[in-house]
């Protein structure tokens, strides 16, 4: 799977599989916005997560072994782009560390890591740009997950996307950067915790005047989705890749 | 603005009162006022070293040495103040008693000028070139306080409710 | 009731959740620390720099431990001080009561120190008939309360004003009197623990800092609690633990840059002061015998272990003060002496996996707890190791452990894991409702007894979805 010179650079989308399950429409709209950002994409049919859940309950053993089978089926790639901060933080930042004793992996870990992004921060690196859309949603807040803040670090790059795309529609509201609550397996396994943290959240998303939530983990939009359907709050929840699909892409999207 | 005035506004910020005379026997008519607004016995506690170099208070009656807690106002001399932190450094010794610092509700400290640096790490130095510390090195910065209910700030917890700096020279 | 017990964190944290006051006064604690720390940061050129020095410092004291006790010794013994190693609680609490027995001491006071937390040292002093008062106005209170302190620097942080008045009524016998603001609560304290200070046999405190090159211990306080109890009586004890060390005066300085600007949001605390053995023979006060009693309960042992970056931490409570689990449940709830991140590495550590275990899960990677931490403890991966181990020794739940290994099987089977994929998508069509927004779930477990599972539009996952459209591309 070797690149032509003259090919478009060839992206490798990890839909994750919460995505693959829950919202097939986030990777539908996710490689819509990698073609209009002049990239071939395939979706390698061998992945299938990125490990996280044995990984954050302590089953390392089993975490590598998923890893690798992710390492093999995305090295050949020229990028790989992830619809979550939390497995695009899982593979460039934990898998490196799940091999510190294997030096072989490792480096074929780091070669993987090098070339994983998180959409958002894939997206701002290519310099496109977006305005708003006929659907674009009115009144929104961007919650951005904890792992796009301290381990992908695109939290910036994502709120320049949406900035431009909502205009005087995003919504800054109170603590951005406190944890929503989802945190994985916490969700179910501290749940009352879990659910008072995401009210907590939902509280200061309302307060804000926001009516659609977007972000660009679908693990804290199911969570907060689940709690405003039980607690019968009017908000909409859609994930960053949706809002950018529906957007009006710039003319500098197109790659030269 | 200058190493000084720097200490002062620090000192301040950290709820001290800060006054500055050209030498010794200027403080004496300010403490004189001090305790009659304050409606204070007119008596002042003294650290031995501070004692040898006090002028004549006909106004003020003098004790000197260590307290149990009697005195409600005492005074002592600093080794050093700290610009940055708004901070004063107290050495123990036999003329500079440490029950002095923290027993009385009002803590008088006289420092000199010269003797404020810029930050701590010249205090460091200045100590490690000392040898053996004395058995107590004293950073005090404002009176004594709390937040220990209600993350509210209250003065005079354990010690001075009031601490007075005099900037000498 | 909340318990004391590490292995009840979820049972304690429901219930800590519906406590109405504890919710009012963790909810103010948080905002104070939160605020003051954010400001006292922004006044600092380059508060990353004084990070990385106080790091260094300890990391050079940590590289070197046994040495540097060993010269702290020499120091504090040429100062006319005396240490004392102690290698578990009972030791400690031993030293202290062998001290106390011998100088026939009645009234103990006592300044801040988690490590007598630690070793319960307060009980052990109270068995053998001791009079203890705690002298920091947080652990007074708690004191009074008979609670375990709920944070390692404001140990009353759970506590309302009201709350405060009504121990203080009860136990202080001073009748009819305005206690409803906290000045008058401050200044009643003051003045019931002015007398004890005063009429104290022995008084012990904690140390923030133990410098080897002078053989003086450190102490950081706001109220000059630790200074009265350690000046006024006859004796005075410092407990405190291995890695407190440091190298010289300079790098105690680099620590203090950085501990209380993350503590209480201050550049310098009210009171930080050194002290080098008891009162010199021409000193007029100070006490006459200084004793320092260095814990090692098991650091040693973590200092050689792939834990040992814990020992860097410096007791400043900043991780607790930004943790969303501790300022919705509160110190009580982890059941153990540390609470929030720090705490929930160090109680696995200290008292053994079997009884911290949960601990370490109460944790959702949120990473703010490494962020704020000055001294760069990477706690979120300390916590995943400790679950790793937790897994090693098959302390986590048979439910969970075979859930997440059938899960891993699949996902390391391709065809089986999106097989499974479309199993899951066909049956949640299934549990659809009338709205198509929600599941119907026939069980009640931990995702839906607070919330929904919210219904996925499409019954077919997206990887078939889109191998179906590529086929069908020319």
């Amino acid at each position: 799977m070797t690149t032509e010179p003259a090919q478009p650079p060839l992206v490798a989308l990890f839909v994750t599989c919460l995505v693959n399950s829950q919202r097939p429409a986030v990777g539908f709209a996710t490689v819509k916005l990698l073609e209009q950002a002049g990239f071939r994409v395939e979706v390698p049919p061998d992945q299938t997560c990125c490990g996280q859940p044995p990984y954050n309950n302590g089953l390392t053993d089993e975490a590598r072994r998923i890893a690798k089978l992710q390492i093999q089926v995305l090295e050949p790639y020229d990028w790989i782009v992830v619809p979550s901060g939390s497995c695009a933080g899982m593979i460039s930042v934990h898998y490196p560390h799940l091999f510190e004793n294997d030096a072989h992996w490792q480096e074929r870990a780091r070669r993987v890591a090098s070339k994983t992004r998180e959409l958002a921060a894939f997206l701002a690196q290519q310099g496109v740009r977006f305005a708003p859309g006929p659907d674009t949603p009115t009144a929104t807040a961007h919650h951005t997950s904890c792992s796009c803040r301290r381990e992908t670090r695109s939290h910036t790059q994502a709120d320049g996307l949406l900035q431009d795309c909502l205009q005087d529609q995003l919504k800054p509201f109170a603590e951005p950067e406190v944890c929503c609550g989802f945190g994985g397996t916490f969700s179910a396994k501290f749940d009352a915790l879990s659910a008072r943290m995401g009210s907590q959240k939902l509280d200061s998303i309302e307060a804000a005047g926001a009516r659609t939530v977007v972000s660009a983990d679908l693990g804290c939009l199911l969570h907060l989705q689940g709690l405003a359907l039980r607690q019968q709050r009017d908000l909409q929840f859609r994930h960053l890749a949706e809002v950018l699909a529906d957007a009006e892409p710039q003319r500098e999207n197109k790659r030269p | 603005m200058n190493t000084v005035e720097r200490f002062i506004e620090t000192l301040t910020a950290n709820a001290a009162h800060v006054s500055c005379i050209r030498q010794l026997d200027e403080a004496i008519p300010l403490i004189e006022r001090f305790m009659q607004e304050k409606a204070l016995p007119p008596r002042l506690h003294l650290s031995p070293a501070l004692q040898r170099e006090w002028p004549v208070s006909n106004g003020i009656t003098l004790s000197h040495g260590t307290t149990d807690g009697t005195h409600k106002l005492c005074a002592s001399r600093a080794w050093a103040g700290i610009a940055d932190t708004g901070t004063l450094v107290l050495l123990s010794g036999p003329d500079n008693p440490t029950r002095l610092n923290f027993l009385p509700d009002y803590h008088l400290v006289f420092l000199r000028k010269d003797q404020i640096v810029a930050d701590k790490k010249a205090i460091w130095q200045k100590l490690e070139q000392q040898g053996a510390l004395p058995r107590a090195v004293n950073f005090i910065s404002g009176p004594s306080r709390t937040a220990d209910i209600e993350q509210t700030i209250a003065l005079g917890a354990h010690g001075p409710r009031f601490l007075w700096v005099f900037v000498e020279g | 009731m909340i318990q004391r017990d590490a292995r009840q964190f979820i049972p304690n944290s429901e219930q800590a959740l519906q406590d109405t006051t504890l919710q009012t006064a963790l909810a103010r604690a948080k905002s104070g620390f939160l605020g003051k720390r954010r400001k006292a940061i922004a006044l600092v050129d380059d508060f990353e720099f004084l990070k990385q020095q106080a790091q260094a410092a300890k990391q050079r004291a940590l590289d070197n431990i046994p040495a540097l006790l060993d010269q702290f010794e020499h120091n504090l013994n040429a100062a006319g001080g005396q240490l004392h190693r102690a290698a578990t609680p009972d030791d400690l609490n031993r030293i202290v009561l062998d001290i106390c027995q011998r100088r026939q001491a009645k009234i103990i006071t006592k300044g801040k120190s988690m490590v007598s937390e630690e070793t319960h040292l307060n009980t052990a002093l109270e068995q053998a008939g001791l009079d203890v008062v705690e002298t920091d106005l947080g652990e007074y209170i708690i004191q009074l309360a008979k609670e375990p302190p709920s944070h390692i620097i404001a140990p009353a942080v759970h506590k309302t004003r009201q709350a405060v008045a009504e121990l203080f009524r009860h136990h202080h016998a001073l009748g009819e009197r305005d206690l409803n603001e906290i000045s008058n609560l401050v200044e009643e304290a003051r003045q019931m623990l002015r007398q004890r200070f005063l009429a104290a046999d022995v008084g012990i405190t904690g140390a923030n800092l133990l410098v080897a090159s002078t053989g003086s211990i450190a102490i950081v306080t706001n109220e000059g609690n630790g200074d009265l109890t350690a000046t006024l009586p006859p004796v005075h004890i410092v407990t405190a633990s291995l890695e407190k060390l440091v190298e010289n005066l300079e790098d105690a300085g680099a620590i203090l840059e950085v501990l209380g600007r993350s503590a209480t949001g201050q550049a310098m605390s009210a009171y930080t002061t050194f002290f080098t053995g008891p009162k010199r023979p021409s000193e007029l006060d100070g006490p006459e015998e200084m004793h320092v009693i260095v814990l090692d309960n098991g650091r040693s042992d973590i200092l050689q272990s792939e834990f040992a970056a814990m020992l860097r931490c410096i007791r400043c409570g900043a991780c607790l003060n930004h943790c969303p689990v501790y300022s919705n449940v509160g110190g009580h709830a982890y059941g153990s002496v540390y609470p929030g991140p720090m705490g929930s590495v160090l109680t696995p550590l200290l008292e053994g996996l079997n009884q911290g275990h949960v601990l370490p899960n109460a944790s959702t990677f949120c990473g703010r707890c490494a962020e704020v931490c000055p001294m760069g403890i990477p706690l979120p991966d300390l916590l995943r190791k400790l679950r790793e181990q937790e897994h090693r020794q098959q302390l986590d739940s048979t439910g969970w452990r075979m859930v997440l290994r059938f899960y891993s099987w699949l996902a390391t089977r391709p065809r089986w894991f999106h097989l499974a994929m479309r199993a899951i998508t066909f049956t949640q069509r299934l549990l659809r409702d009338a709205s198509g927004t929600r599941l119907r779930v026939p069980f009640s477990n931990g995702w839906n007894r607070q919330r929904e599972l919210p219904a996925a539009p499409d019954a077919t996952p997206f990887l078939q979805q889109w191998q179906k459209q590529q086929e069908r591309k020319p």
